[in-house]
């Protein structure tokens, strides 16, 4: 059988964040929404960092646990600067190769135009691990390039209400 | 803050597999309770490792994965600590092992028994709630 490809596997949509949004609501983000890390986006929407569950508690650490301390402090103070990355046609296991070299659980697949970058998809260790213990490809249909999902408006509207 | 211990802030409960156990039945237990980590047991039921969503990630680039066992692939080395040990000692731990959890263990009449872990997620979750308390 052949080995998926990573577009066969990534979740298209990322959760991101901008480098004024304080640590503590980005870590709020992560937990919410069972992330490992988010991408940091700068004042035009290009894509400058990665925050993750370990910067946090590395910041929280040299804190001294002082809440007041974290509370602030943004997510640009403690990011990190560089973004793992992959293609999304190499093969899964390829890429789970580099996620495994780069010692991340989240890798990400990047625009790149105009002088901007910005994420995609992504691929997660979890999603792998979904796939592998799947019983049909039915029960991995959310993910993958063909996967069914929100258009622009509808993404809009559901952030719209939320935020009211 | 500054005063608040591991067992403040670790969930209780070790979610475990035996070693021999194949890794579709570890991952669908990964699965089922949402965590990224389970501990393999021995046969006298002592945490002889840890199978990880990396250490499964690895497992499936090597190939044949289906057919292999939590002892095959576990990472040994499990990290232990007392829940009375002060939060940011354990943090410095954590970040310098490079590890997502603790495994903690507890004294008394049956020595070094596993009783909950203090993860990546427990941390974080902390952090927030502090932060929440100190602003309401």
């Amino acid at each position: 059988m052949a080995a998926k490809l990573v577009r066969e596997l990534m979740r298209i949509g990322v959760t991101t964040c901008q480098t004024d949004t304080s640590l503590v609501e980005a870590a709020r983000t992560l937990l919410s929404q069972g992330l490992e890390s988010c991408i940091v986006l700068d004042e035009n929407s290009h894509a400058v960092g990665m925050f993750s569950r370990r910067e946090a508690v590395a910041a929280f650490g040299r804190s001294g646990t002082d809440a007041d301390g974290i509370r602030s402090l943004t997510v640009a103070e403690v990011m990190r600067p560089d973004i793992p990355e992959v293609p999304p046609d190499i093969p899964a296991p390829v890429a789970v190769q580099i996620m495994l070299d780069r010692g991340v659980r989240e890798i990400y697949l990047m625009h790149h135009a105009g002088g901007l970058s910005w994420p995609a998809a992504a691929l997660r260790f979890e999603d792998v691990l979904r796939y592998l213990t799947a019983a049909s490809d039915a029960e991995i249909a959310d993910l993958g390039a063909g996967a069914p999902r929100k258009s622009p408006l509808e993404a809009f509207m559901e952030r719209y209400s939320r935020a009211r | 803050m500054s005063s608040k211990l591991v067992r403040d802030v670790m969930h209780r409960g070790v979610i475990t597999c035996w070693a021999d156990e194949r890794l579709s039945d570890v991952t669908q237990r990964l699965r089922e309770y949402g965590i990224s980590a389970i501990f393999v047991l021995d046969a006298s039921g002592r945490a002889e490792g840890v199978v990880s969503q990396t250490d499964l990630a690895r497992a499936y680039v090597q190939g044949g994965w289906e057919h292999r066992t939590a002892e095959e692939i576990m990472t040994p080395e499990v990290l232990t600590i007392s829940g009375d040990v002060p939060l940011d000692a354990a943090i410095q731990i954590m970040l310098d092992k490079r590890v997502h959890r603790l495994l903690i263990v507890q004294g008394g009449r049956t020595p070094n028994r596993p009783v909950g872990v203090l993860s990546l997620s427990d941390i974080v979750r902390a952090m927030a709630r502090a932060s929440e308390m100190q602003r309401g």
